[in-house]
């Protein structure tokens, strides 16, 4: 491995963890474990979005042509966050809410080693497995990183056109495939690693997926500490999701977009959560950003960003206009239904065409609504009975029933709950009610997409745990979570 | 007394939930009452080369399409009665896949297959009733097949020399239960390209590990609940104990799959530079087609638009993508989306293993069954075939 490619990869981490940085508040509990996980995400974005504008006329030197852009992004940051930390001074040290100090019992801390150890060794399982394999899984090589491998071999960017124009302007340097509508910001990322090492090496332009793992772990350990979550939990919740196989999956068999949206609307959702909370400007900015880069990694990222913002907006209204905005869309939905027909305008997609027996998608196509039974068998096979996600599944249900009393007592948590309703019902919708059902019966789509709301679903489930002792005990007044909890007790406003 | 009765009371859920699982009858006995042992000097090899080594069977040598094949006459067993199949292999590369085949007495043409778990050291057990939906009737063959993993492991390199030591056909009994569990649920699986999607086999028949230990640990805080008296603060706890131990042992076996799966990976990879990486591509024959391709086409520009015809998608789109940067796409979406004349001169066409094509020499043709397009060969051989296009097509 070269000194450029190590460069390639301290660029964007240092950049982005700078960027994060200077949006968290100082003293905020998990900032730098926050700091790293979206600083090495918006770092990776940031270098796609900087070689794409700078790189297009020389892909091989993508890394030095945008690196020289990315340390001044890199030198801004920092001193922005200098300033900042100045102004803010020492008042920014009461924003911490959960106690990082503490005593935990023996066995607690046991366990917690043994499942970081067993964090650690997958990823090194998932590290060696990305650093050994030619590009393998199929999408991977159909869509995503072919025009990544076309324009750092060809030497500079070629745009990508449907078939029939390829076919039409035979004259001009264009190209086609069945991606060809496709986001660029990954095969931007991949350019970018492969000008740093030189040569078209599959493992080394793959190995940013291993880097979104660890980064979607730490920014969602970060998150929820800030959000009230003790140590021990927030290690626990972070086990838990580390630990998914679908999501180790998707690092070991790199090349796929969806993990990439998943970590984003995870951050978008938890960066949200926290300005609802602590109403911190920052973190809504950041939540802004984040959803803002999902409809560049994929297409589906649209559909998220639209909720996202749409929670962000119907979480800053008062109860009162929340009531009217539910009756206005309710309203809406009922004259759809009721008229059979209308156009809907999504930017980057184009019309959305629904009439009362089907639904016209640009880029999908036309889905004809009916029930499928084998559909709905499919998506109940995948989440509980497939090991796709061990038992995340079986575990929202009871723990919501648990802990009710606290969701509703929340109106961040309520919000992001009707949120991650809204848009499981969606997902539904599309493989329950629409021609979509094929990929939940042949089990193509339906875990990939399912897993772009994941992360945010273990994050509902595990601030729900937050707050005082789950299961007090009289014996024990002294453990650490009970003295805690009466010193400071969580759960913010 | 009360803590006796709890843990006989747990075991024996345990024993009911697990034995559920496995597909094994309540009525069971504890041993077999039938077996049939196949030792593996019995059986004869009907593709590629093996030699008979005291009980064993020593398999040598593949065919030339990557393939071996071992097989035994049986005096048409009936399948209801002996549904265990344990079996036993010695030095079997991780680079291979093992396939049950057997043919019934009621259809002697049709070869039924079942895919196995990769045998590892030691023996594997596996149901037959659950792994396939034709083991039934009577059999009257019955054999092991073996190939390169698919997608996965270069042919050249995956074969070598091993010893198929014993098969043994079994009716059901208890004590085989810890040897089914295992191979039903830690049973190694390579990854295939649907991994992406989903966890395991989609078409997996086998009795759900989480289902499984849910209704496990549910049955179990019932009994506990019930025995000892929980109050429900206790029982939430106990719920979250389990909940944590379930998990464990989900990710255990998870991780033990993950790391088998990088076993096979490392045996093709580990210490090799890059460059000898990129040349072990498992579907090496297609990358060999794609360099022969790649010299047909020496001196075309980037902007030369190349049309790529194959019966198999997966061939095709790779190709494509093994050709890049030169500027391919499938050829079937081209003349279903443009009409001829307005495809570039200089446009090249490559069919490669395709049988919906064929050249017709008299009038230097490509047809299909509703095209045909004038081209002038320039590289026919094997299961290529590169082809300019000439004025005149419809």
């Amino acid at each position: 491995m070269s000194g450029a490619y190590l460069i390639a990869w301290l660029l964007p981490i240092g950049a982005g963890t700078l960027c994060t940085l200077a949006l968290c508040r100082r003293g905020a509990a998990g900032r730098v474990a926050q700091a790293l996980g979206y600083g090495v995400v918006l770092g990776m974005l940031l270098v796609a979005m900087l070689a794409s504008w700078t790189a297009r006329a020389d892909t091989a030197h993508a890394w030095s042509r945008a690196g020289a852009w990315l340390v001044l992004v890199a030198i801004v940051s920092g001193a922005l966050m200098w300033y900042r930390s100045r102004r803010r001074g020492a008042n920014a040290a009461a924003s911490t809410v959960a106690s990082a100090s503490g005593k935990v019992e023996l066995w607690k801390r046991g366990a917690i080693v043994l499942a970081l150890a067993s964090l650690a060794w997958r990823g090194w399982l998932m590290a060696s497995e990305l650093l050994q394999r030619p590009t393998y899984p199929w999408d991977a090589w159909v869509a995503w990183a072919v025009k990544s491998k076309t324009w750092f071999l060809l030497g500079h960017y070629a745009p990508f056109v449907p078939i029939e124009a390829w076919l039409r302007d035979g004259a001009a340097e264009l190209y086609s495939g069945p991606a060809w509508a496709y986001p660029a910001t990954l095969a931007w990322l991949q350019v970018w690693f492969a000008s740093a090492a030189g040569d078209w090496i599959e493992p080394l332009v793959n190995l940013p997926w291993l880097a979104l793992w660890i980064g979607l772990l730490l920014g969602h350990y970060g998150q929820w500490r800030a959000l009230g979550l003790y140590r021990t939990r927030a290690a626990v919740a972070v086990y838990l999701l580390g630990s998914l196989p679908l999501l180790g999956s998707h690092v070991a068999l790199a090349g796929y977009a969806d993990l990439w949206v998943a970590t984003l609307f995870g951050f978008a959702t938890l960066a949200w959560l926290r300005w609802q909370e602590q109403r911190d400007r920052d973190q809504l900015i950041l939540a802004l950003v984040c959803a803002a880069a999902m409809p560049l990694l994929k297409l589906e990222g649209i559909v998220w960003c639209v909720g996202v913002v749409a929670a962000i907006g119907f979480g800053a209204l008062s109860t009162r206009w929340r009531w009217r905005a539910a009756a206005i869309v309710a309203t809406l939905l009922f004259v759809i239904v009721l008229v059979g027909q209308s156009n809907m305008l999504f930017a980057a997609i184009g019309w959305i065409r629904s009439g009362s027996r089907a639904i016209d998608i640009p880029v999908i196509g036309k889905l004809s609504v009916a029930w499928h039974g084998d559909a709905a068998i499919g998506v109940v096979r995948s989440l509980f009975l497939q090991s796709n996600w061990h038992l995340l599944w079986w575990l929202v249900g009871p723990v919501i029933v648990w802990r009710w009393r606290a969701l509703r007592a929340s109106d961040s948590m309520s919000v992001c709950a009707l949120l991650l309703l809204g848009c499981f019902a969606l997902l539904l919708f599309l493989f329950v009610f629409t021609d979509a059902a094929e990929w939940a019966e042949s089990y193509t789509a339906v875990n990939r997409l399912v897993m772009h709301i994941t992360p945010a679903v273990v994050s509902l489930l595990a601030l729900l745990l937050r707050g005082p002792p789950l299961f007090p005990r009289t014996s024990s007044p002294g453990s650490s979570d009970t003295a805690r909890s009466r010193a400071a007790p969580p759960g913010p406003a | 007394m009360r803590v006796a009765l709890t843990v006989a009371a747990l075991i024996a859920v345990w024993l009911l939930v697990l034995g559920s699982a496995a597909g094994i009858p309540w009525s069971s006995p504890l041993f077999a009452q039938r077996q049939m042992t196949l030792n593996g000097s019995d059986f004869r090899p009907v593709v590629g080369a093996g030699v008979e080594d005291g009980t064993s069977l020593g398999v040598g040598a593949i065919a030339n399409d990557g393939n071996a094949l071992q097989s035994l006459a049986l005096d048409g067993i009936d399948a209801a009665e002996l549904p265990l199949l344990t079996y036993r292999f010695e030095d079997f590369p991780r680079t291979l896949e093992l396939v049950l085949v057997f043919r019934r007495s009621d259809a002697p043409g049709d070869v039924q297959t079942v895919a196995l778990p990769w045998p590892g050291d030691g023996p594997a057990t596996i149901d037959l009733r659950a792994a396939s939906p034709a083991w039934y009737g009577r059999i009257s063959e019955i054999g092991f097949a073996e190939y390169a993993t698919a997608q996965l492991a270069p042919p050249s390199i995956a074969f070598r020399p091993f010893r198929l030591e014993q098969a043994r056909l079994a009716s059901p009994s208890w004590h085989v239960l810890p040897r089914l569990l295992r191979c039903m649920w830690f049973g190694y699986q390579p990854w295939s390209l649907a991994s992406i999607n989903v966890v395991g086999s989609s078409t997996d028949r086998n009795a759900s590990m989480p289902v499984t230990l849910v209704f496990g640990a549910i049955a179990s805080l019932l009994v506990c609940a019930w025995l000892l008296r929980w109050r429900f603060s206790l029982l939430v706890r106990g719920a979250a104990i389990a909940v944590l131990i379930a998990w464990a042992l989900l990710d255990l076996r998870w991780l033990d799959d993950l790391a088998a799966k990088h076993r096979l990976t490392d045996s093709i990879y580990a210490g090799k530079s890059w460059q000898e990486q990129a040349r072990l591509q498992p579907d090496e024959d297609i990358a060999g087609l794609a360099q022969l391709t790649r010299q047909q086409l020496a001196g075309a520009t980037p902007g030369q638009r190349v049309l790529v015809a194959s019966d198999s998608t997966y061939m095709l789109l790779r190709l494509i993508y093994f050709l890049l940067p030169i500027n391919a796409a499938p050829l079937e979406t081209a003349v279903t989306t443009t009409p001829l004349r307005e495809w570039p001169a200089d446009t090249v066409i490559v069919l490669c293993s395709s049988s919906s094509w064929h050249f017709d020499a008299a009038d230097s043709t490509l047809r299909s069954a509703t095209r045909s397009i004038a081209v002038t060969p320039t590289f026919v051989g094997g299961n290529l075939g590169v082809y300019r296009l000439r004025g005149g097509s419809k």
